[in-house]
């Protein structure tokens, strides 16, 4: 493994390069912020405001299938974003233009710059990308001011910049120790676990860490350093029924720091669990359509949440006239059952002993994060803000974010959802059953494990969203034992589904994951209790057609 | 008889050989069981079995370093390991094969089926991983080889098929072995070289960007075939990259590259060297981006000479003399329209007939200079030939691998990554025309004073396409723009007039230019010029890997074409930077 070794002495090198110099790099990048400040101010339409943000990458992966390590390597790079805005804070190019379906402007607002600090070659790059992100600033503003003045007044005339209080922090940059040589064994070992069921025909367990430092500078005072690393461990596994449904399952771990990460004890006791349940999977039987009572665990719940709701209550949402705003009119209004709470926050990085992923101390706009209390006792009270005005909502809460690479714009952090009216499980667990009984169902069906979700927002397709179960068990009213199901995915129109929440368990789950949407991927969470819905909605999941391997699996023990 | 004796003998030299050479041999072992029991099991019930099968596995080493005004940007480095199958169906006349199935193509199965073109395998697998691997890649590759040959027979059913052009030709079983020690590298020694070159640049503030790049690659590559075409090879190849981006003071974007490459990272030029070719690169920018426009179109006689001979030979000429097959779809044939000027024309003159061609992978160097596209065999295990491809003008044969077309029954050694590429391409030219550059700069003149033109034209410098589309377009954000189906204008170009002098002028792109335009050739010069590049995959636009790039290399001498024509740039051209550079 020289590939290795080799990687980490690069790594090392550079970072400790990275660190002796980060402080220049706010430097340099503000003189020559300024610098462009100063002289754009000569032109006729000057921008009003420059903000840059600078993201140093370092990615490193190690992955491992049935046992042999697959991919190793390490890179980073360092990508400048630039939002450069001209006209007013009530009027700028950042506004939409309506009737607009696609835009082929190929300006980019994202560069790449080198990953040393060479003050000659940032500035440089610097220059010539505000310049370039400039010009195209103004040919949209004069597209803006246009399309405003042809189509019908707007129904939210908000501003499209909020005025913050410019905040300067800056956090120190640390190295994150791992011990990749142990990491490679320990990987190729749990991986190795899936060789023991010849059906289980993809088998990888991944580990990789992401570190930025986030610099964020603009024209109104505010620079800002943040340091956020995160650590991925995936477990992954997938098998095939007879009938050549592919059944995958994962199992992900999510930490911030190296003593955070499970221990080798945890990682085989869930790669086992994992491949006892994809037996299970395999053989179970195949579920149909069904529309009854449910239960879903926490994870589940979170996951759901996210999708219903938490995209729903993306503030900047509220005044693309394309979007469906589901609840902008339900300020104030009874939207879930009265017991719920549901909040943002991303000042929290763990809860109940459990890691939330969707932490950070400024957003990418340079707003410090802040809780954000969305639905008290199920009436609704706040949308998720950017520094991009919604009417009634003049100010950021900290939630402009987005990957390094895109435009900020209001997105999720940890998704909280409490109640007030908790039972134990077991109680949770009769009123499912009662609920069945009531509606006259055979059974209910309870989520145990998701994988993720999707939904759409827009109003040219019905507003549904879609959540892909992993475990799905029928518990039957009479009482027979319960029997794990495959192949449904959980649908539904948010409003219909967020009515039918009847009670909630007094247990806590949460998921960590990947928020993908126009601003990139996000880290964020979702964490809830787990939910009684009493009427859900299941469809066919998408099945492969393909047949199993025709011949059987080589006998490994034919290695001479 | 003879022959038979011969391949056992070459069998027992070279496996002892190919198990000293792979760690243990357990992973062409692990091909070879694998390959046994699919060639003897393998089938669906009431289905073909395959009467083909091919593995390949090739373990991929990259090492890639950037820089820009003396900063690194880039310095990775990556290793993997790939294997793909390919699995054929029905017989060596009519298989699976040369059909083109757009819907696949476009969307790929949605069935969750195992990779098994380029699929990831574990860098350290063993036999037994190996064997696992193989088993589910060839399980896939043979319901997809049937279910593309259902379609292929479907589509003919109610078609008279006029081409019946086998779909393959058989091959002998052989062993090969080309292996040598890769050259290992201290990638932060070339990304300090890059920083080193790059740093020239932040003393050029009129330069608006530009980057310095070092790429090396190795494969190691493990091949089995069921016809017993059994190969170990090791390939690499590295090079140099410097392309700078500029506006002229009327805003017109400008870009020019350096650019060397060879085999061996260890036959780079030195860093003496490239600071110089550096040196000379800036001062030619900054001579350009002060040269006047061209502000009328030409037409006349032009001469091509340096990189400008070897790069227009590459760009319209050497893409026509590969064999392309036409492709079935569902709807007919499919022909690739754009490179098939020589695919009929086998036996019909395309040059002058005072100039030959040749393809030799087999030669390393041109005189010192190495060549680029060098190799023992090809990646079907085909022994690498030398094929005389023009003869005194007229066209005799097209580079081919195991794909027969109308006019080309056998492979001559040329199946390169995704289809038959050339490899090193020698002009020649009969002594009688092969002149110094005086005397073809003489022999313009005195056209021009013919045709009463009042200049003519020499080309010494053209855009390479590849550096154009992965370097220069986003150096520039986009301001440079291939243009659809347009060979990209000259990079330096000279008026030259009567009394000799040469005069530099920008803003010229080139009229029309054809395969066919190079019988207009009158002279040849003296010297060659030796381009070593990556060309871009001429297979059909849509099948496999249309996109992958070669190394391969043109030796050309300059050339005096009778008549061609440019024109001036007449596009909008982008403002300049409205804030001056920081340096300044």
């Amino acid at each position: 493994m020289k590939k290795i070794f080799f990687g980490a002495i690069i790594a090392a090198m550079m970072f400790v390069n990275a660190k002796a110099l980060n402080a220049e790099l706010l430097d340099v990048a503000k003189s020559e912020m300024q610098r462009a400040y100063q002289e754009l101010q000569k032109q006729p339409q000057p921008p009003y405001y420059i903000g840059y943000s600078i993201t140093d990458v370092y990615n490193r992966r190690l992955s491992s299938s049935v046992g042999k390590i697959e991919t190793a390597d390490s890179n980073r790079t360092r990508v400048l974003d630039i939002d450069l805005r001209v006209g007013s804070p009530a009027l700028d190019n950042t506004h939409i233009i309506r009737g607009q379906r696609m835009s082929f402007s190929i300006a980019p607002t994202s560069f790449a710059l080198p990953i040393e600090n060479n003050s000659t070659a940032i500035k440089k790059d610097i220059w010539l990308a505000t310049d370039r992100v400039y010009k195209s600033a103004l040919e949209t503003f004069d597209k803006v001011v246009t399309n405003k003045k042809v189509k019908v007044a707007e129904e939210d005339s908000s501003a499209d910049f909020s005025i913050e209080k410019p905040v300067q922090y800056s956090e120190p940059v640390r190295e994150i120790n791992i011990d990749w040589a142990r990491w490679e064994d320990l990987v190729n070992r749990v991986s190795a676990e899936f060789l023991k069921d010849n059906r289980i025909y993809f088998g990888k367990v991944s580990l990789s860490l992401e570190t930025l430092v986030k610099y964020y500078l603009a024209t109104d005072g505010t620079e800002i350093r943040q340091f956020q690393p995160f650590i991925r461990i995936y477990i992954s596994g997938s098998t095939k029924a007879d009938d050549g449904m592919s059944l995958p399952l994962y199992k992900s771990y999510f930490a911030f720091l190296p003593e955070q990460m499970p221990s080798e004890a945890t990682l085989m006791k869930d790669v086992n669990e994992l491949m006892v349940t994809l037996k299970q999977l395999r053989e179970a039987p195949l579920m149909t359509t069904y529309s009854g009572p449910a239960l879903m665990s926490g994870e589940a719940s979170g996951v759901f949440f996210h999708e219903i709701f938490g995209h729903r209550v993306e503030g900047h949402r509220q005044k693309d006239p394309d979007d469906a705003q589901t609840f902008k009119n339900s300020l104030n209004q009874l939207v879930i059952s009265p017991v719920i709470n549901v909040t943002f926050d991303p000042t929290i990085n763990e809860m109940n002993g459990k890691i939330l992923s969707g932490y950070y101390k400024f957003d990418d706009e340079g707003i410090p994060s802040q809780r954000v209390s969305v639905v008290e006792r199920g009436i609704f009270k706040n949308f998720l803000m950017s520094r991009s005005p919604i009417q009634g909502f003049e100010h950021s809460n900290g939630h402009g974010r987005k990957e390094y690479g895109s435009k900020a714009c209001s997105r999720q952090s940890n998704l909280i959802v409490k109640s007030e009216k908790i039972m134990p499980m077991k109680d949770l667990r009769q009123l499912l059953l009662d609920e069945a009984k009531k509606q006259g169902k055979e059974f209910a069906l309870y989520f145990v494990d998701v994988q993720g979700g999707f939904t759409f927002t827009g109003r040219a397709i019905p507003n549904s969203f879609n959540v892909n179960p992993l475990l799905v068990y029928k518990i039957y009213v009479d009482g027979r034992p319960d029997e794990m199901v495959r192949g449904v995915d959980l649908i539904g129109t948010p409003l219909t589904t967020f009515s039918h929440i009847v009670a909630t368990a007094d247990d806590f789950g949460v998921f960590n994951g990947i928020c993908g949407a126009e601003s990139g991927s996000v880290p964020v969470s979702a964490c809830s209790p787990t939910l009684l819905v009493s009427k859900i909605e299941v469809q066919k999941k998408k099945k492969s057609q393909a047949k199993l391997p025709i011949l059987d699996a080589p006998q490994s023990n034919v290695n001479p | 008889m003879k022959l038979f004796a011969v391949a056992i003998l070459l069998l027992q030299t070279a496996v002892s050989e190919v198990q000293a050479n792979s760690n243990d041999g357990s992973a062409m072992r692990a091909m070879r069981d694998e390959m046994k029991r699919t060639i003897s099991q393998l089938q669906i019930e009431n289905l073909e079995k395959p009467y083909y099968v091919e593995y390949s596995l090739v373990r991929k080493k990259s090492y890639a370093a950037k820089a820009e005004n003396g900063a690194v940007s880039v310095c990775d480095d990556n290793e993997y390991v790939r294997l793909s199958v390919n699995v054929r169906i029905g017989d060596y006349k009519f298989d699976n094969s040369n059909f083109l199935d757009f819907s696949s193509f476009f969307f790929g199965s949605d069935d969750d089926e195992e990779r098994f073109i380029g699929r990831l395998i574990p860098l350290d697998a063993d036999y037994s991983t190996l064997r696992r691997e193989l088993w589910l890649a060839t399980d896939a590759a043979y319901k997809s080889a049937l279910e593309t040959y259902t379609k292929k027979v479907a589509s003919l059913k109610n078609r008279v098929r006029k081409d019946s052009t086998p779909d393959f030709i058989p091959a002998k079983g052989q062993i090969s072995v080309d292996t040598f020690p890769l050259p290992e590298i201290n990638l932060s020694d070339f990304a300090g070289l890059c920083r080193d070159i790059s740093a020239m640049y932040s003393k050029y503030p009129e330069i608006y960007a530009s980057q310095t790049s070092f790429e090396y690659s190795t494969d190691e590559l493990l091949y089995l075939n069921s016809e017993g075409v059994e190969m170990q090879k090791n390939d690499m190849y590295s090079g140099i990259e410097i392309a700078a981006y500029t506006q002229a003071g009327d805003g017109m974007p400008f870009g020019n590259f350096y650019s060397a490459y060879a085999i061996n990272p260890l036959d780079l030029p030195k860093k003496d060297s490239l600071m110089k070719a550096n040196a000379d690169l800036i001062k030619s920018i900054s001579a350009i981006v002060q040269a006047p426009v061209l502000d009328e179109p030409y037409s006349g006689p032009m001469l091509f000479a340096g990189q400008a001979a070897g790069e227009i030979f590459a760009q319209i000429f050497a893409p026509q003399l590969i064999a392309q097959r036409d492709m079935l779809t569902e709807q007919g044939k499919q022909a690739n329209e754009r490179y098939s000027a020589f695919q009929n024309k086998i036996g019909g003159r395309v040059l002058p007939e005072f100039m030959s061609v040749s393809d030799d992978p087999t030669s390393a160097k041109y005189g010192k200079t190495p060549l680029f596209g060098n190799y023992k065999y090809d990646d079907q295990g085909m022994n690498a030939q030398k094929i005389v491809l023009v003869a005194d003008g007229y066209l005799k044969n097209l580079l081919s691998g195991r794909t027969p077309t109308k006019r080309v029954k056998e492979s001559n050694g040329h199946f390169r990554g995704a289809g038959p590429m050339i490899s090193n391409l020698l002009v020649e030219t009969n002594a009688d025309h092969a002149k110094s550059y005086a005397d073809m700069k003489a022999k313009m003149m005195k056209l021009c004073k013919d045709r009463e033109l009042p200049y003519g034209i020499v080309i010494k410098k053209m855009m390479n396409p590849n550096i154009f589309a992965t370097v220069l377009y986003s150096l520039s954000s986009g301001l440079l723009m291939p243009k659809f189906n347009q060979i990209l204008g000259p990079v330096e170009a000279y008026r030259v007039y009567p009394d000799g002098r040469e005069e530099l002028v920008r803003g010229v792109d080139f009229g029309s230019f054809s395969p066919q335009s190079f019988k207009d050739v009158i002279l040849c010069g003296k010297n060659k010029n030796v381009l070593n590049y990556y060309m871009s995959g001429v297979v059909q636009a849509l099948s496999f890997a249309g996109s992958r790039y070669t190394n391969v290399s043109v030796v050309v001498p300059d050339l005096l074409f009778e008549d061609a024509e440019i024109k001036p740039n007449d596009e909008d051209t982008p403002k300049l930077p409205l804030y001056s550079n920081p340096e300044n």
